[in-house]
């Protein structure tokens, strides 16, 4: 087989350097320490603290735009005092009354003596009724236009209407909060910015600094795909492929793991007998009910990429971490080798994540002083990422030929909420002072881990003379797509690699 | 070189292994290209029918635009990507999305090479990944070398992987986690807990107790209760004076104290049995474990009132002490762990505070009694006391220094009767509410516990239990567990308490004779009070005796404690 030689490179390569920065004061920590970490708040403050924080954005954006309309519309400050007749707007958070959505009551009044139905892929159905309340009450929203606004519950909105006759407001239009202001837009355009005007297609400079973003490794999984992640980490470090990759991996500065690095865990089935005996108890597991084969596994590949790159690992669905948002960081010494290396970070499942460039004595320098934060933002970059419960809860609330995983993500920078539905739907912790999942800045990245395809969309927001933008990026699953995506930081850029091994099966063992 | 080809035929056709340019590379510490292209070219020598090997291939560049998803996934359909053309279809509607260049990296047997090859619109390089003695009919075959290649990997310096093709970047860095710059870090009062480190030994203890004392003096409320235990220390401290001698004693005494610890700690633990229990059997659990604060304050009152009798022994015990301390260190619980924990001095020697506990229980179990607190227990060490007295064969020299204190102690055990009497009742009720003031206690106590330690020789200790025999005929072993709650303040306090857990066949029945540790813990002002009252009349002529008697059982329960140590580390929890 005559190949092309591949060429060795004259001199080693390096990667760019990439650091991280401490996050500004105001941006909301997923950590729960030991003093948060109470469950016997209702989770009623959730929505008293989220409607009392984004009230006011929605209000500025409501009397922004509705200022001219013809019929001077007033603001209603509790829902239940609107007067019918009257062309009034009102502000309250979206509560959605769905037959189909899961319930808790059901499951508790249900026939055990009959196997539960399969989870539903959408709870959505012609007879969902869109509520909106605040602390006076609830009014029941009606009219074409707020039906197809692609509403989910825990939403802040501001609706504009009239109440009818049967008690319902009859909504014109609506508004969100918008965008939350962006800090962090430029990175280092002061010295690029030239090249990019000329070279706006191919702008990809060796200088660049890229992420690469990786979710749902699912190590472990019945039918495996260890082949597939032996490529990605030789991709990684560097060493698969011919010049052309091995450039391109060497500008990669640094690995997200959205996620799912697990597979879900199946028991076996001699679990059930193993679990009455007490000796498989003793230490707190069920010692011959599971293999660590997968975190072992895991972990060698994470050593192999750790040698090479810093790399950021957050829990997900199907990793053993709690199921409640914020997940918290799981445990160092579950990965064995990777561990030891302090470029390896285990993140929470919603986290920020604030990347500057250059090294790291340079960002703590310049974060030392204070006073010289314009010089550190210019080459920031804040990447919020979450391991996608957030996106495929919200999924389920509304029909998918409308509306697209992405456009749901854009929606939930709109509503300055990142997860809408917990605690309804999705699971949180009962924060009593806080709602952490509000926007407060405009992250520039947006990464959504385990979905089931890639998408990416650049979505910006401009109000006053503030433009915001955010490259939202929905990381596919490695499992099931082999897809790995990178990130330009300079450029916001995406492309994909991804890996698959082809025709290896029955039909090459036959021919031998 | 030359033998590159020489190794390739043995691992392909003699070990039948699959060779990747990467194994090969770190075989032979070559470039990753070079191997490469020295797979290339085995593969392209003629070989003989027999020695005919497989290559597989790497095959990277752009896909069609649109065509890229649909052929390939139905191709893969009757292959292993069965997710694939389902998802996929599902799924098409990221319609929205932007269009971004899409690099496709095809893992492809020889035999396929030319027809994923029309797959590809551009093709950035194309390489051989590896040599197989027959074609590869699962992408994770490729995984087998990959175990060689971790540990050749384990073995190179990153200088020396770059070498190899690997690119390392600037950031990689190994070592703990920094909390970034601004960030706010947990940070956990390093000072205590270095001081506390077992490796400190006899030494550390005297510089602990300085320590503590600051520790404790940062709670400002208490400087006072404090500056108390400090001088009750110091006293001790000094009559240490012996440095050389107490060496010689420190092993007795050591284990004489870790008697009269177990002892007092068994009795108050008995008293409250259903309160938390600690057991001193493992000394570092123990420590680590216990936090509780009945057992601190109980300690405490005994430590001192056998310092004060028995000031000549006081050396040896504060050793002890003061290694159990240092080793159990651990934040929150650290200082009272401290206090609890200075019975038991080494780990074997934690062992051994069984069989001292039996002589010591005989002495505790009559304290007890007069106090009025009996608890269902003192019976079970009583017996079990007798039976050590008869075995015990090494006492003399315990006997003596326990002979010497004893009028000191008994006077000690008089003021114990009383004081501990309510102690235990009060402290190890309400243990949530305590939690707040506890803390200050608690280091007021480790003050105190360091003097005490000496005491060990007068007390006599407690039998061991009966220990319940589980279904498999072994006898079952206390178990230290630790449980959380929540006071009335809403503050949530953990408290260790013992259990019997059976036992496995396999495992030795070590375990068994834990001294429990006093749950209940006192305000600085009780443990003061106790430890002035704790001389007792009592131990006097009894300790004598039951020392006698624990000594010989604790030198056997010693070796014995020591070869399990580590067993019962692991096996507790």
């Amino acid at each position: 087989m005559p190949t092309a030689t591949t060429m060795v490179p004259d001199a080693p390569k390096t990667r760019p350097s990439t650091s991280l920065v401490a996050p500004p004061n105001k941006t909301p920590q997923f950590t729960i320490d030991a003093q948060n970490k109470s469950y016997k708040h209702q989770y009623a403050n959730i929505y008293f603290v989220r409607l009392r924080l984004l009230r006011g954005f929605v209000e500025e954006q409501a009397k922004k735009k509705w200022n001219e309309v013809a019929g001077n519309p007033t603001f209603v400050p509790r829902v239940l005092d609107v007067e019918k007749g009257q062309l009034c707007f009102i502000i309250g958070t979206v509560y959605m009354d769905m037959p189909l959505k899961p319930n808790v009551l059901d499951d508790i009044a249900r026939d055990h003596s009959i196997p539960a139905p399969p989870p539903r892929k959408k709870f959505n159905s012609p007879d969902d009724i869109i509520t909106l309340e605040d602390e006076s009450g609830r009014v029941c929203l009606v009219g074409d236009r707020i039906r197809s606004a692609g509403l989910v519950t825990g939403v802040i909105i501001g609706a504009l209407g009239i109440e009818t006759n049967s008690g319902d407001f009859e909504v014109v239009d609506y508004v969100f909060a918008g965008m939350a202001p962006q800090v962090s837009s430029e990175w280092d355009s002061s010295k690029r910015g030239e090249e990019m005007d000329i070279d706006e297609s191919g702008d990809e400079f060796p200088s660049d600094e890229w992420i690469a973003l990786v979710s749902g490794l699912e190590v472990g999984a019945p039918s495996p795909t260890d082949g597939e992640l032996e490529l990605l980490t030789e991709f990684l470090t560097g060493e698969l492929g011919g010049l052309s990759e091995q450039n391109s991996a060497s500008r990669i500065s640094r690995l997200i793991i959205a996620g799912n690095s697990l597979a879900p865990v199946v028991s076996t089935s001699n679990s059930v007998t193993e679990e009455v005996d007490r000796k498989t108890r003793r230490y707190g597991q069920e010692s011959a009910a599971f293999s660590p084969h997968p975190t072992i596994n895991l972990g060698d590949h994470l050593l192999d990429i750790a040698r090479s790159m810093p790399i950021h690992v957050l829990p997900g669905e199907s990793d053993p971490s709690g199921t409640i948002l914020p997940q918290q960081t799981l445990p160092r010494a579950m990965f064995g080798g990777a561990s030891a290396y302090s470029s390896f970070r285990c993140e929470t499942n919603p986290a920020y994540i604030h990347i500057a460039s250059g090294s790291a004595s340079n960002a703590a320098a310049k974060n030392g002083a204070s006073s010289s934060k314009v010089d550190a933002s210019e080459r920031r970059r804040t990447l919020l990422v979450n391991s996608g419960q957030p996106l495929n809860d919200m999924f389920k609330y509304l029909d998918s030929p409308p509306h697209t995983r992405l456009s749901i993500a854009s929606s939930t920078l709109h509503w300055r909420h990142m997860a809408p539905t917990a605690p309804d739907t999705l699971w949180c912790h009962p924060y009593f002072t806080t709602d952490p999942f509000i926007f407060a800045e405009t992250p520039d990245l947006y990464i959504i881990g385990n979905q089931p395809a890639f998408g990416t969309k650049m979505v910006t927001d401009k109000q006053d003379e503030d433009e915001a933008r955010c490259r939202i990026i929905l990381v596919p699953g490695f499992r099931q797509t082999g897809t790995l995506v990178l990130v330009n930081l300079r450029t916001l850029d995406v492309k994909t690699v991804s890996f698959a091994a082809q025709s290896m099966g029955g039909a090459l063992s036959s021919d031998v | 070189m030359s033998s590159i080809p020489d190794f390739l035929a043995k691992q392909l056709f003699i070990e039948k292994n699959v060779v990747t340019y990467r194994s090969l590379s770190r075989q032979f510490k070559i470039h990753v290209n070079v191997a490469k292209n020295e797979l290339a070219t085995y593969h392209a020598t003629p070989q003989s029918s027999a020695e005919q090997s497989y290559a597989t291939y790497i095959i990277s560049g752009e896909l069609f635009p649109r065509a890229s998803s649909q052929p390939l996934s139905t191709e893969d359909d009757t292959q292993m990507d069965v997710d694939e053309p389902q998802e996929g279809q599902e799924d098409e509607p990221e319609v929205d999305s932007d269009l971004v260049p899409q690099v496709k990296i095809t893992l492809v047997g020889e035999k396929d090479l030319e027809q994923a090859k029309t797959q590809y619109a551009r093709i950035f390089s194309e390489h051989i990944y590896c040599l197989s003695p027959s074609p590869l009919v699962d992408s994770s075959l490729i995984c087998a070398p990959s175990a060689n290649i971790y540990k050749a990997d384990a073995k190179l310096s990153p200088e020396q992987s770059i070498l190899l093709g690997r690119v390392v970047g600037p950031d990689v860095k190994i070592g703990k986690v920094q909390p970034l710059p601004a960030a706010s870090s947990k940070g956990k009062a390093p000072a205590t807990t270095t001081v506390r480190k077992p490796g400190l030994a006899a030494s550390a203890s005297l510089s602990k107790v300085k320590e503590e004392p600051k520790a404790e003096s940062i709670k400002a409320e208490k400087k006072a209760d404090e500056v108390k235990p400090k001088d009750s220390k110091s006293p001790p401290v000094i009559s240490k004076p012996k440095p050389s001698g107490k060496l010689d004693f420190s092993k007795a005494k050591a284990k004489a104290k870790e008697e009269k610890k177990t002892v007092k700690e068994e009795e108050p633990s008995e008293r409250e049995k259903t309160e938390p229990i600690f057991k001193i059997g493992p000394p570092s659990r123990a420590k680590r474990e216990t936090k509780g604060k009945s057992t601190a304050s109980k300690k405490p009152v005994k430590r001192e009132s056998s310092s004060s009798a028995t000031s000549p022994s006081e050396p040896p015990p504060r050793r002890g002490t003061k290694r159990k301390s240092a080793m159990p260190i651990d934040s929150d619980s650290e200082q009272s762990a401290v206090t609890e924990t200075p019975a038991p001095s080494g780990p074997s020697r934690s062992i051994s505070p069984v069989p001292k506990s039996r002589g010591k229980a005989k002495t505790a179990a009559v304290k007890v009694k007069k106090g009025i607190v009996l608890s269902d227990d003192e019976d079970d060490e009583d017996e079990d006391n007798l039976k050590e007295s008869k075995v015990s064969k090494s006492y003399g020299r315990k006997k003596t220094v326990i002979k010497e204190v004893d009028p000191s102690l008994s006077a000690m055990m008089d003021m114990d009767d009383d004081s501990v009497i309510k102690h235990p009742r009060r402290v190890t009720p309400p243990p949530p509410s305590d939690t707040e003031q506890t803390d200050e206690p608690d280091e007021d106590v480790a003050m105190e516990d360091d003097e005490d330690l000496p005491k060990p020789i007068p007390k006599k200790k407690k039998v061991k239990k009966a220990i319940p025999v589980g279904r498999n005929g072994l006898k079952k072993r206390r178990v230290v567990k630790s449980r959380m709650t929540t006071d009335a303040k809403g503050y949530i306090i953990t408290e260790d308490y013992s259990e019997y857990e059976s036992v496995d066949e396999e495992e030795p029945e070590e375990p068994k004779p834990k001294a429990k540790k006093p749950a209940a813990r006192g305000k600085k002002s009780d443990s003061e009070e106790k430890s002035s009252k704790v001389s007792s009349k009592e131990k006097g002529g009894k300790s004598s005796a039951a020392t006698k008697g624990s000594k010989s059982g604790t030198s056997s329960k010693v070796k014995k404690t020591m070869s399990g140590g580590l067993m019962d580390f692991f096996g507790k929890k």
